[in-house]
């Protein structure tokens, strides 16, 4: 599959992943991490339950600090 | 003194929100909160930096202690502020929201349509809306009206330091409010944070002025201190000014 993680495109040698695997390839802990996949909203409750499918796009989100 | 501050449907003691940006490193801001001895505490969401994926910033925060008040900063209009808000949620902040719409980067003043469109929303949503507004009384009841939690007034553009320069409006928005004025940006001064307290605002949010000082956590505990002392003050009831002196010892028996 190819997809885009935060405007990057990052290729794997699958059909289709689960959202934990892409974090782990991508070395992204989990942890307070919010997903964006074309408009639906994931966080680590779930990322074991998403597929991404080639030509996802994905956003990912975390807290940082802010006024 | 017992003067708790209701907000929503919490309650708190201290009186001094505190932003969690620009802060040199995680180990000053977690002294910066305790200094203060904050009960809310600012959070933004960004993307992540996927070479350097972990901030850590959420380690500072003690959540039996501070409430996480994420922003919606960055948003330029209220569609993104909604999903900002959502994502948010969805990163585990709870419901409450800071909601901040700056169309433009100059002076990142607050956009009040786009505000109120995003205010209306979010209340339907079921969110705890605390908006951050340009210094303006009709819109502040405006937002109270569609259910914000409270109204969050500039004192000036954030980050500018300049103080309370729309002191006569944020005296009216207190004035009119029944919901509770928490004056947010621009106190560059703990004598500012004073003042806005002295009038009657029920808290303030100070990030830059503690973030940016040389021992951020010293300038934390000056900002709660100046918050205390101009909450008292106001408690206290302030004498009325007058254009001539008014001598303070007896004018009479001076005979010498």
């Amino acid at each position: 599959v190819k997809i885009t993680v935060n405007d990057e495109i990052h290729q794997f040698d699958t059909m289709e992943l689960k959202l934990t695997e892409v974090l782990d390839k991508l070395n992204i802990p989990s942890n307070g991490i919010v997903v964006d996949i074309d408009g639906n909203i994931y966080n680590s409750n779930n990322f074991n339950e998403v597929t991404v499918k080639d030509g996802a796009k994905l956003e990912l989100l975390r807290i940082v600090g802010g006024g | 003194m017992s003067d708790i501050l209701k907000l929503g449907n919490r309650e708190f003691n201290s009186r001094l929100f505190i932003g969690t940006g620009k802060f040199p490193s995680v180990e000053s801001l977690r002294d910066s909160i305790n200094e203060s001895g904050s009960e809310v505490v600012t959070v933004a969401l960004r993307r992540v930096n996927l070479n350097n994926p972990d901030e850590g910033i959420i380690s500072a925060i003690d959540r039996s202690k501070q409430l996480l008040l994420p922003n919606t900063s960055g948003a330029r209009d209220a569609k993104e502020a909604v999903r900002l808000a959502k994502l948010s949620q969805a990163a585990g902040c709870g419901n409450w929201v800071k909601l901040e719409v700056t169309p433009e980067p100059r002076y990142l003043l607050p956009d009040p349509i786009e505000t109120l469109k995003a205010a209306k929303e979010l209340v339907k949503e079921g969110f705890v809306v605390l908006p951050y507004i340009n210094a303006d009384p009709i819109l502040a009841k405006h937002l109270e009206e569609v259910g914000c939690a409270a109204v969050m007034p500039l004192g000036s553009p954030i980050g500018t330091n300049k103080g309370l320069k729309t002191l006569d409006s944020v005296r009216i928005i207190i004035e009119q409010s029944n919901v509770p004025v928490v004056v947010d940006a621009g106190l560059g001064a703990p004598s500012h944070a004073s003042l806005a307290m002295e009038i009657g605002a029920d808290a303030v949010l100070v990030n830059t002025a503690i973030a940016v000082a040389k021992d951020p956590a010293a300038m934390a505990k000056a900002f709660a201190e100046g918050a205390i002392a101009g909450r008292r003050a106001y408690l206290a009831g302030l004498g009325s000014e007058s254009s001539y002196a008014v001598a303070s010892s007896p004018e009479m028996n001076i005979k010498l």
